[in-house]
């Protein structure tokens, strides 16, 4: 891509292209491992399933890495979203240059498909290679194999080149057809729109597929109209397990790909030329709008919970750069994304169990779903809040903020509250009390706010930075450390806690355990934070990790 | 009455010397022009003055105290812009000087009353609602200008700040700063340009290689330098280049086969 879209270069998001091919294939590892014992023979054995279909029984895995495939090559055009086109600072570089102007719209197409093969390839690698090794584990025929492979393969790579070029058509569309205000104002709420589709995609991506084999015999139903379902079909029928209503939708996944990569290359010419060529003629300001109802939000919440001047400003700002600065909004989207698709999938996987005597209390499984949904908000905003945002501007913050004063505590706490608790009140509570009644849904609310309050007092008991305006910590040395005590921490904060609250459930005077349990805690977190040194509470705006040796520098008194 | 006063002023970066010995002093009502060749230490000198980093040795004090009594007080009177527009792109001009006001502690009301006005009177009003990053380099300049008086401040240290403006903006800002000083406040004016020095401060003050070279007024100094202006008076004591045939040079190298 040429300039992209980000101005402020020295942002520093770098978490090495490494860690993020490796966290993008993990998935595919995962899930392909963990599927041994669905398709191992013995197991089958166990279960009694002697009919074993592995074809027809791996729709719905098929269905995922399908899912996932497309979401992910269609979310990096989402994020790519401003460099897929040039843009004016393009246009003020290179015009100059006496290259021809074609050769920009090729050169920059080409980087656009290299940085898609490379993540598609990368997402789907390991599934490519274990999930047809272990769907076929127990069959000795190499056809059986290769057949499988294949139709996995051409489905995946079908599946990758589809969502992108969805997201490239519809900006060249918008683009050739908007004025470019309208354009710049509507880009936004078309990518959250994106965004929504794609979370949805994959959240119901253990819901949709039992429902595919009977789409016969619902001729008009609505699953015919969502994507992923053409490419699980056409999966089916090259594999030889697809009716004549599953081959038909098959079909249109041939025919919606080559529709929707003639209509990509025309939007995207069209938009290159107004972008490029014209965009000397494009005005230069990019009219903002008022935002008349953010400044009411912001005098409603200046008034109730941010008092102080240094609040006040400090949220606003941070409001902003989250809203607007592409890394932050990445990172916390990355995590709300994540906690968004275990949420829905552990929610689907438990009201689709079979009914058992419990169920006048909620499972342990539908009580994580909150907490789920809570632990990668707190994550997520936390995370963002270390990434920078236009670094070099931080000297306004270092001249006008009191580095004493240790403000910055209460107002990340402030803010992550600002953000979690309304949705804590006003879905949780609603929501388990419609179903289980009002006493279970007080008493979980209560659970999942005590949690979330718990959860980001721990995160917040070192922080001492005005977020998005200290340097990035060094993520690189200690990556994996860092992955793994997240992973520990989901377990710990999610499973068991909902596990506990179950238990508790079934006899109420148990909740009574609870609170002695959380007031150590608080008041542990609470020792931490007061047991730290002058220096470790000061305002930090530079991240200075520890060298690797020190000397002692003996010779400076002389 | 001494506003601002440098002591012995001294700043070393891994034990290298950016500033050696400064001293001077700074009247309220004065405006003090710094000038110096690239890596004479003006910046490191600014940057001790505005509290943003500590002297190795020496010290600044302000109304006859360190300022590292009390940096929240001293920065509270004072008026920055720095040489780089380095300004949150992602904000609108607006937005960024209400965060500036805020931080500040300034009335939500009198903070609204006063961007507009400022806006205005810099021509920047019709932009206001912009993204930060699509202004030109002069109008993120006049931005970083009105952030800097938004508060009437005591003390003004200003670092390049007609860097990008165009011919009117400059011509205002010169006036502007030769008014804020008959209102008695006091300025500091690091600049390249020695015309605008020469026509705007009281007094001026020559740094190399971290140390004061030369201080007076402006005719204190072409008198002592035996020259008729400022620009020669500067290019006698601080450049031995000459510059005429330095320029030739170039254009030899640009032509040679």
């Amino acid at each position: 891509m040429l300039l992209g879209g980000d101005s402020s270069g020295e942002d520093g998001i770098d978490f090495g292209m490494g860690i993020l091919l490796g966290l993008l294939a993990l998935p595919g590892v995962f899930t392909s491992l963990f599927l041994a014992d669905k398709y191992g023979s013995l197991f089958q054995v166990l279960r009694g399933d002697v009919d074993f279909d592995p074809y027809v029984a791996s729709l719905p895995d098929d269905y995922f890495f399908i899912a996932l495939s497309m979401v992910v090559t269609a979310s990096v055009a989402v994020w790519k979203w401003d460099s897929l086109l040039p843009d004016r600072r393009d246009y003020a570089n290179l015009a100059p240059l006496p290259i021809p102007s074609h050769r920009f719209l090729i050169a920059n197409l080409l980087a656009l498909l290299f940085l898609t093969v490379v993540l598609s390839v990368d997402v789907n690698a390991a599934s490519t290679v274990l999930f047809p090794l272990v769907v076929c584990g127990s069959h000795s025929s190499f056809g059986y194999f290769a057949t499988f492979l294949s139709a996995h393969l051409s489905c995946l790579l079908l599946a990758s080149v589809f969502g992108f070029l969805a997201v490239l058509a519809s900006l060249g569309i918008l683009i050739s057809v908007l004025p470019f205000h309208v354009f710049r104002k509507f880009s936004l709420y078309l990518r959250c729109a994106i965004v929504a589709l794609l979370l949805t995609i994959l959240s119901t991506s253990s819901a949709v597929p039992p429902k595919i084999h009977v789409l016969s015999e619902n001729p008009n139903g609505w699953l015919r109209l969502f994507p992923p379902v053409w490419f699980a079909s056409l999966n089916q029928s090259m594999l030889g397990r697809a009716n004549p209503a599953i081959s038909a939708l098959g079909e249109r996944a041939w025919i919606a790909t080559g529709v929707l990569l003639i209509v990509a290359v025309f939007a995207y010419g069209l938009g290159y030329r107004r972008c490029f060529i014209n965009s000397a003629e494009t005005i230069a300001m990019l009219p903002a709008g008022e935002g008349a109802v953010a400044g009411r939000f912001f005098r409603v919440l200046d008034r109730m919970v941010f008092r102080s001047p240094f609040e006040r400003a400090s949220f606003r700002f941070t409001v902003k750069a989250l809203v607007r600065g592409e890394s932050q909004a990445l990172v916390l989207g990355w995590f709300a994304g994540l906690g968004i698709v275990i949420a829905c999938q552990t929610l689907f996987a438990a009201i689709t169990s079979p009914l058992r005597s419990t169920d006048l209390i909620p499972s342990a499984a539908i009580l994580s779903v909150p907490l789920t949904l809570g632990y990668f908000l707190i994550l997520g905003l936390s995370c963002s809040f270390d990434v920078p945002v236009a670094l070099l501007a931080n000297w306004l913050f270092q001249l006008t903020v009191d580095r004493e004063s240790q403000e910055c505590v209460p107002l990340a706490r402030k803010m992550i509250f600002v953000f979690l608790l309304p949705a804590s009140v006003f879905f949780c509570l609603p929501l388990y009390a419609r179903f289980w009644g009002w006493e279970v849904g007080l008493v979980h609310t209560a659970v999942v706010t005590v949690m979330c309050v718990l959860f980001a007092e721990f995160l917040l008991v070192k922080f001492r930075k005005i977020p998005f305006t200290c340097s990035l910590p060094n993520f690189k040395s200690h990556s994996i450390v860092v992955i793994l005590f997240y992973v520990i921490g989901f377990f710990a904060f999610s499973i068991v806690t909902a596990t506990a609250e179950h238990w508790a459930f079934a006899d109420q005077i148990r909740f009574l355990v609870f609170i002695p349990v959380v007031i150590c805690v608080w008041l542990g977190l609470r020792y931490s934070r007061q047991s730290l040194t002058y220096l470790d509470k000061r305002i930090i705006f530079e991240e200075i990790s520890p060298s690797a040796l020190e000397t002692m520098d003996l010779g400076s008194g002389r | 009455m001494i506003a601002l006063e440098a002591n012995r002023l001294m700043k070393c970066y891994t034990s290298v010397p950016a500033v050696s010995d400064v001293s001077f002093s700074l009247n309220s009502g004065e405006v003090l022009g710094c000038l110096g060749p690239n890596g004479s230490g003006k910046s490191s000198t600014v940057r001790m003055l505005i509290g943003l980093s500590e002297p190795t040795r020496g010290e600044v004090l302000f109304c006859g105290k360190s300022i590292q009594l009390d940096l929240v007080g001293y920065r509270k009177l004072l008026g920055y812009v720095p040489e780089e527009a380095n300004l949150y792109p992602f904000l609108s001009g607006s937005e960024y000087l209400e965060l500036v006001g805020t931080l500040r502690g300034m009335e939500a009301p009198v903070l609204a009353k006063r961007i507009s006005s400022m806006l205005e009177l810099f021509s920047l009003h019709p932009h206001r609602h912009s993204a930060i990053g699509s202004y030109s380099k002069g109008m993120r300049q006049r931005i970083l200008l009105i952030a800097a008086l938004l508060h009437d401040p005591e003390l003004l240290v200003l670092d390049e700040p007609l860097s990008g403006l165009d011919v009117t903006s400059a011509l205002i800002v010169k006036n502007l700063i030769k008014l804020l000083g008959e209102r008695g406040k006091a300025v500091f004016y690091c600049s390249h340009v020695l015309e605008v020095v020469e026509k705007v401060c009281s007094h001026v003050m020559i740094l190399q290689k971290g140390r004061v070279l030369a201080s007076g007024s402006a005719i204190d100094l072409q008198q002592a330098a035996g020259q008729s202006n400022l620009e020669r008076a500067f290019m006698h004591l601080v450049e031995d280049r000459d510059t005429h045939q330095t320029a030739r040079e170039i254009v030899a190298v640009m032509e040679a086969a």
